[in-house]
């Protein structure tokens, strides 16, 4: 409790005295109040899940209650991904600020930088209504503000403004979705409000949950409501985006699972249908965009929503096993959407941090003007690539242990009974998988298009060196994407205790078993299997709990699902060495002999012979097209001299799907309906993909059916 | 859908002898004029003949075919065979005795002589038996076969496909035109053949040589055993 | 316009009509230069159709030649003009776009100025090969003048859209194949726009046969495209003929249409298979190279070369096939053409290989026809035209082939042009070989100066040739004009719009030689 006000303290005080320095003075000691800040916050969440959990009651205010501040361990959960994610990126913006200096006053993005970061630790540690919504509004508009700072630029004020109206209309449902339990329970306090939470009537419930989920999940980014993230990426400042990836967008999360996990557990299956469904249709939406984006940050705000839906299917899917009385399975499927909502923070904090650093140091953000970085920047390639490989689940990085999780505890649902659940989960697992796939084909796309390759651009090809105080801050969080890979037992393990607090208990122990402990519940000859695999090596010396991520299912069916994360990495970085070894062996006889990529003989490689950006998302765009690209472009066709094509124009404009479909207009439905089925034998490859792919999914659907 | 492998395994048999003997089908090689007792060397358009004395010799490399000298009053002895391929080049190493990868680069041909290389993997020849295939990127290439004169534009291209190839490597000359010039070369457009400008270790003369001698040529860049002439029925 | 003399009256000529004109004549009409594009524009409405533009160099100044032939029973139109030196010709490529690459390649080989022609230069001679200032083809020109600095490398972006960019293909690609470039305007996936770089094969043939005498000249043509050796080849030599007054005996006329039809079977066979491998169906790849090989060993065997090369002399042939050898190649040839036929027809059934093909590498009637189309490609397209019945040559006045043709001018409806042509050749192969006249087949031809147009229907389609002799019986002038030259400048539309996976499909489908273009 102390650290967390010493936390307060120093936002606000830093935040003040940001303000009262020299401009030129004020980004680097912001920098410092936020570190130090940051530091204290790690401290208070570190506490707090470690069984420090306290409530500090605070003033009566007339008519609206008292205020009360408090810390559980799922508040802690959350104050521990905002820490890790703000040390670094206040770290970053001391230098990055820098170079809004002739145009814009510093010290106000510094300042309210540190303000947000208060408000977002009071958001997560009011424990009354009204705090909770004052905190809230405090939040968004700061958060307004510090995507609002280069206001000098055409598209910024516009999108800030789409910005502000999403949040306060999703603030409009939170507000009533609260003031519907308080007037229940007859107090704003959620204490009281979590007591009286097993006498409300079904209708009310539903309410509650419907306006929480879809109030919440504007700020989540959650599907239909995302539109404003790739918008308000893009203008925002490199280190208000990471916040705003980084740690906004899971207060959405927070609010979802504070009210619907905690003070009113959903009994309805069907409403855990319709968030598995939600968070599933955005994923597959959310990295389809990232998928054919060209532009850095909207291509990471367009990912930020996939990751959102699939955190959004973890819950779910927990809220689903909690209705029909499988706590485990619950605690499972929400430890998976907690732990990967920590990967997702660190992981898009680094590489909206990587945007802004490749911003600086060329210029330009459009992928298709990058390439080639890596030959000037390595620092800046090794880092970025470790956030890439984290978003696309590779190991060794720890994408990989909670996509794998999140995959497995959708599977469970064979065990559920009804049919009609089991199929939004085949439905939710078939995309799931297909997110997953394009998940890669998006980050290596990305990481392909800025850094490998030839400079599309002049800019690309002389980028300024990054500074030190930058490199480190990327540098910390690549480590942590590593260390994530190596570490999810022990965060499974603590997770388990988080979610226990919601009443999921069991789910922690299920995932990460007491393997070698003399009283594990596992037949013994089943234990030693697991030895020849090497699997108890390290249980001598390291800390519990093991290396070893596996499900411990019944008696006749002891293991479900295992893997051992660490150990992969272990095998990965030994076989690469040993390829590196025998590869040495072999050749270190021969000479090295050094040409050009071969081209096919051309006189000069050029970089307008090489693909863009835009070329390497095509075959995406073409396969989906119905989602991404429903205009057809405008092509115009120059011609001299009657027959002579001097230059062929290709503009198109695309509104993004949601626009069309949820907020567009509604009429001339029938008319598409129709030309789609005109449409279909085009004769086009990709199309049939497509078809197969549909086919695909509704067989398996039909079959789970049968 | 067709079953074409049963289709293709229904078909009868087609295949050469080659490299077990030398027994040739008609119209499989267009032969070549041998060197012999006097014959009219002036007829010849490219000076591939010439009077030696009493015997007229035949300078290979520069003949395109033209069957002048097969025809008419005093003709040249013509022998039907396909090993005639030449070159100082040592094989490539033992390794590569069983498999080797072709790149085929066309460097102003006719259309003739890549219209034969066609013709390599088809039944009657099926040089993928011999463990040879052709390949599209020189980075994984043994041999680079060239066919036509190298001409201008072409002769950059063709430096840069062997620089592109690892070592150790060999250059094999198809065909009139990348052995001498043939009928285009040296011009101002055209080169007078490949070792103008690259190392080449064998050289199949003929225009086109058939596919035959080009097999031939490259087994012996393999450093394989060849049917020798006695072998012939 | 039907008739020649309303033709002549729309064009303005002064010219009197002669009483007869059968086909086969060449009447030259000596114009203005500036009435040039007026010419061009009626003949573009008309049923005339574009042969090549001929350039000579006379002394300073250079005449120009625009063949056009016309339809059965009418002869061939040969507008002449003449340009003073340093002058510019008016370019007819507006008003007739089939002469745009002519325009361009003697731009580049002659450095005459085409007015109104947007795109000059940069075609024939790259521009990072060949220094600026080299007329190649000019008389003063000195084989030294090549070695001049080239200038910089700078490939040409179409498509203008956000993330474009250029698809190389080539000069060094696939596995056999010739050299030649295709850049992909596209934005991936799909080609937006085609360019189609040829010319890195340009061996200069036209100007190495300046000098020569005919018969080492023929040897030149048969090597323009060596596949398709005797069709050129015999084109060249009825321009001689035609140069310097041969007499061709009618055993040789008849035994020169036998050797054509062969000649196509082999070639038509060659591009099935081609279509069959860029499709990646292994077993029919095999079995229709199978077929190839059996042709090119009937070839082997009876005329001594697999590609018929030195077969064809001016007067006649090189050399006599006894009839009882005719009527046994014929009866061979025909029963390869049958097992083609019935690969074909099995390819036909299977829906994999037609979904490839069907509605992929569309080229409308218009474009056909605007672009001035020629053989299986343009008939495939509903442009029809064929040589051997518009313009008979050799035997084909007695025995006129039946002319293949569809509308659709897809890659399939190429692909049963093809097929029906081949099985045309095999049934034509007996019928010639069963009508060969007695005699010999070499006829005696005069030295003196001429010029003369020579054509045949090539495989490909119309191949047309100017020759002019000097009084040696030397070649003055050699000027092929290939059916190649019409059909890459519109391969790329075909090409476009569709992805990078049916590329090499509608590549095979056109069955197009580089070497032939490049010369
Ligand atoms: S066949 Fe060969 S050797 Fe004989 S004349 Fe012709 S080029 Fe000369
Ligand atoms: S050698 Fe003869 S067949 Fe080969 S490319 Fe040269 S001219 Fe053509």
């Amino acid at each position: 409790m102390i650290a967390f006000l010493l936390f307060l303290a120093l936002c606000v005080g830093g935040g003040v005295i940001t303000l009262l320095v020299r401009d030129r003075h004020a980004a680097v000691v912001a920098t410092l109040f936020g570190m130090l800040a940051g530091l204290a916050l790690l401290v208070a969440a570190a506490q707090t899940l470690g069984g420090d959990v306290w409530l500090l009651p605070l003033w009566q205010l007339p008519a609206l209650g008292r205020l009360t501040l408090g810390a559980d361990r799922l508040s802690a959960w959350f104050l521990l991904i905002t820490a890790l994610v703000a040390v670094p990126v206040f770290l970053f913006s001391a230098r990055y600020l820098r170079h809004y200096a002739a145009q814009y006053r510093t010290a106000g993005a510094a300042s309210i930088q540190l303000f947000l970061l208060a408000s977002i630790g009071l958001t997560l540690t009011t424990r009354d209504v009204f705090g909770f919504l004052f905190t809230w509004e405090i939040m968004s508009a700061l958060c307004y503000l510090a995507v609002n700072f280069e206001h000098l630029h055409d598209a910024t004020p516009k999108a800030g403004l789409i910005m502000l109206v999403a949040s306060e209309a999703g603030a409009l449902l939170q507000l009533l979705a609260l003031l519907l339990l308080a007037a229940h329970a007859g107090s704003t306090q959620f204490a009281a409000i979590a007591a009286s939470a097993a006498s409300i009537g079904p209708g009310v419930a539903w309410a509650v949950f419907a306006l929480s989920f879809f109030g919440f999940g504007v700020k989540a980014g959650l599907f239909p409501s995302m539109g404003w993230l790739p918008r308000a990426h893009p203008v925002a400042p490199a280190p208000a985006s990471a916040l705003l990836s980084g740690v906004i967008v899971n207060l959405g999360i927070y609010g979802i699972v504070r009210i619907n996990a905690d003070l009113l557990p959903v009994a309805m299956p069907a409403a855990g249908v319709i968030v598995l469904l939600v968070g599933a249709f955005g994923a597959i939406i959310g990295i389809l965009y990232a998928t054919i984006e060209t532009e850095f940050k909207r291509l990471l705000a367009h990912s930020t929503i996939e990751n959102m839906g699939l955190v959004a299917m973890g819950i779910g899917a927990a809220l689903i096993f909690r209705a029909l009385n499988q706590p485990v399975f619950a605690a499972m499927a929400l430890i998976a959407a907690l732990l990967h909502l920590l990967n997702h923070s660190i992981a898009k904090s680094l590489l909206f941090l990587s945007a802004g650093a490749v911003d600086t140091t060329t210029g330009t953000r459009d992928l298709n003007a990058l390439g080639g970085l890596i030959r000037k920047l390595p620092w800046l390639a090794g880092t970025c690539l470790a956030g890439c490989m984290m978003l696309a689940a590779l190991p060794p990085t720890g994408g990989f242990a909670s996509e794998w999780l999140l995959i497995q505890s959708l599977l469970r649902s064979a065990e559920l009974a009804p049919v009609s659940v089991r199929l939004a989960f085949v439905v939710a697992g078939a995309l799931m998988a297909l997110t997953a796939g394009l998940a890669l084909s998006a980050f290596t796309r990305l990481f392909a298009m800025a850094f490998l390759g030839m400079p599309r651009s002049p800019a690309a090809q002389n980028p300024t060196p990054l500074p030190a105080s930058m490199r480190w801050a990327l540098a910390l969080l690549a480590a942590g994407c590593i260390a994530l890979g190596l570490l999810p037992t022990y965060l499974v393990a603590g997770l388990g205790t988080v979610v226990g607090t919601l009443g999921l208990h069991g789910g922690g122990g299920a995932l990460v078993p007491p393997f070698y402990a003399p009283g594990s519940a596992l037949p013994g000859d089943f234990v030693s299997s697991f030895h020849a695999l090497g699997a108890q090596l390290g249980s001598s010396f390291l800390p519990p709990p093991g290396l070893v991520l596996m499900h411990r299912g019944g008696t006749a069916n002891p293991v479900v699902f295992a893997a051992a994360p660490a150990y992969l990495d272990l095998a990965l970085v030994l076989g690469l060495l040993l390829l590196w070894l025998v590869v040495r062996v072999f050749t270190h006889a021969r000479k090295l002999a050094r040409q050009r990529a071969w081209d096919g003989g051309l006189p000069e490689l050029k970089p307008q012979l090489t693909y863009t950006a835009t070329g390497f998302g095509n075959p995406a765009r073409v396969i989906f097209s119905a989602v991404v690209a429903p205009n057809a472009a405008h092509v115009e066709e120059e011609t001299v001299a009657r027959h002579f094509r001097a230059a062929i124009v290709r503009t198109e404009r695309q509104p993004y799907a949601l626009d069309r479909w949820v907020f567009g207009p509604l009429h001339g439905g029938a008319r598409h309906i129709a030309n789609a089925f005109a449409a279909m034998h085009h004769g086009k490859l990709n199309g049939y993909v497509a078809y197969a792919l549909a086919a695909l999914l509704l067989a398996l659907g039909v079959s789970f059916w049968i | 859908m067709r079953l074409w492998a049963l289709r293709g395994l229904r078909t009868q048999r087609d295949l050469t002898g080659f490299p077990r003997t030398l027994e040739l089908a008609p119209g499989m090689t267009p032969g070549r004029p041998v060197d012999g007792p006097a014959a009219a060397a002036d007829v010849c358009p490219t000076g591939a003949l010439r009077a030696e004395g009493a015997a007229t010799v035949v300078a290979l490399d520069h003949c395109v075919h033209c069957q002048r000298c097969r025809h008419g009053g005093q003709p040249m002895h013509w022998r039907e065979d396909i090993a005639w391929s030449h070159g100082e080049g040592a094989p490539l190493p033992r390794a590569f005795a069983h498999s080797i990868h072709v790149r085929v680069l066309d460097a102003g041909d006719c259309g003739a002589c890549l219209a034969e290389l066609q013709q390599l993997p088809a039944p009657q020849y099926s040089l993928h038996r011999l463990g040879i295939f052709i390949t599209a990127s020189p980075r994984e290439a043994d041999v680079l076969l060239v066919v036509g004169p190298v001409t201008r534009a072409m002769r950059q291209p063709l430096l840069d496909t062997y620089a592109a190839m690892p070592g150790p490597k060999r250059v094999v000359a198809v065909g009139a035109c990348a052995a001498s010039g043939g009928v285009f070369g040296p011009s101002f457009a055209c080169a007078g053949g490949v070792a103008d400008m690259l190392p080449v270790d064998r050289v199949v003369p003929g225009c086109p040589p058939p596919p035959l001698a080009v097999l031939e040529a490259l087994l012996a860049v393999m450093g394989r055993s060849l049917p020798r002439a006695e072998d012939a029925p | 316009m039907n008739t020649l003399a309303e033709l002549l009256h729309a064009l303005e000529c002064d010219a009197a009509v002669p009483a007869a004109i059968e086909s086969g004549a060449v009447l030259a009409l000596p114009l203005p230069a500036a009435r040039l594009p007026h010419a061009a524009h009626v003949l573009a409405r008309s049923q005339a159709h574009l042969a090549g533009i001929v350039c000579e160099q006379r002394n300073g100044s250079f005449a120009l030649r625009y063949p056009f032939w016309l339809p059965r029973g009418l002869p061939w139109l040969e507008l002449v003009i003449d340009v003073a030196p340093g002058g510019t010709v008016p370019s007819i490529s507006p008003r007739l776009f089939a002469a745009d690459w002519h325009e361009r390649e003697i731009e580049d080989l002659f450095g005459l100025i085409f007015s109104n022609h947007p795109f000059l230069g940069n075609f024939v001679l790259h521009d990072e090969v060949w220094p600026e200032q080299a007329f190649p083809m000019r008389h003063d020109f000195a084989f030294t003048d090549a070695d001049g600095a080239p200038s910089p490398y700078q490939p040409q972006q179409m498509l203008q859209a956000e993330g474009a960019f250029l698809m190389p293909v080539g000069p060094v690609y696939g596995g056999v194949s010739e050299a030649g470039q295709f850049l992909l305007d596209t934005l991936g996936e799909e080609i937006t726009h085609c360019q189609t770089r040829l010319f890195y094969k340009y061996r200069g043939i036209e100007k190495r046969a300046e000098g020569m005498v005919a018969a080492d000249a023929l040897l030149l043509v048969e090597r323009m495209n060596g596949t398709n050796a005797f069709a050129h080849a015999l084109a060249a030599a009825q321009a001689i003929e035609r140069a310097c007054d041969c007499s061709v005996p009618a055993r040789a006329q008849t035994l020169r249409s036998f050797w054509a039809e062969l000649e196509r079977l082999r070639s038509h066979a060659a591009t099935i298979a081609g279509l069959c491998k860029s499709t990646a169906l292994a077993v029919p790849t095999s079995l229709a190279y199978q077929r190839v090989e059996e042709l090119l060993r009937l070839s082997g065997r009876h005329a001594g070369h697999r590609y018929l090369f030195g077969l064809i002399a001016a007067g006649g042939l090189a050399f006599d096939l006894d009839d009882a050898a005719a009527r046994e190649l014929a009866a061979q040839a025909q029963a390869v053409a049958r097992r083609l036929a019935d690969l074909a027809e099995e390819l036909l059934f299977d829906n994999s290989f037609i979904d490839r093909l069907e509605e992929v590498g569309v080229i409308d009637a218009k474009v056909a026809r605007r672009y001035g189309l020629v053989g299986p490609v343009g008939r495939a397209a509903g442009h029809v035209s064929d040589l051997r019945r518009e313009q008979p040559y050799a035997a084909y006045a007695e025995c006129t082939p039946r002319v293949a043709q569809a509308a659709e001018g897809d890659n399939l409806a190429r692909l049963r042009v093809f097929l029906d042509e081949a099985a045309e050749s095999a049934r034509l192969l007996p019928l010639l070989a069963t009508q060969l006249p007695a005699g010999t087949v070499r006829g005696t031809c005069a030295t003196r100066a001429g010029a003369g147009l020579g054509w045949t229907e090539a495989p490909a389609g119309a191949s047309t040739c100017f020759a002019r002799l000097d009084a040696d019986g030397r070649i003055a002038r050699l000027r092929l004009m290939p059916p190649a030259f019409a059909n890459w400048h519109a391969y790329h539309l075909a090409a476009e719009r569709f992805a990078f996976q049916d590329f090499p499909i509608t590549l095979a489908s056109f069955g197009l030689s580089m070497a032939e273009q490049d010369r």
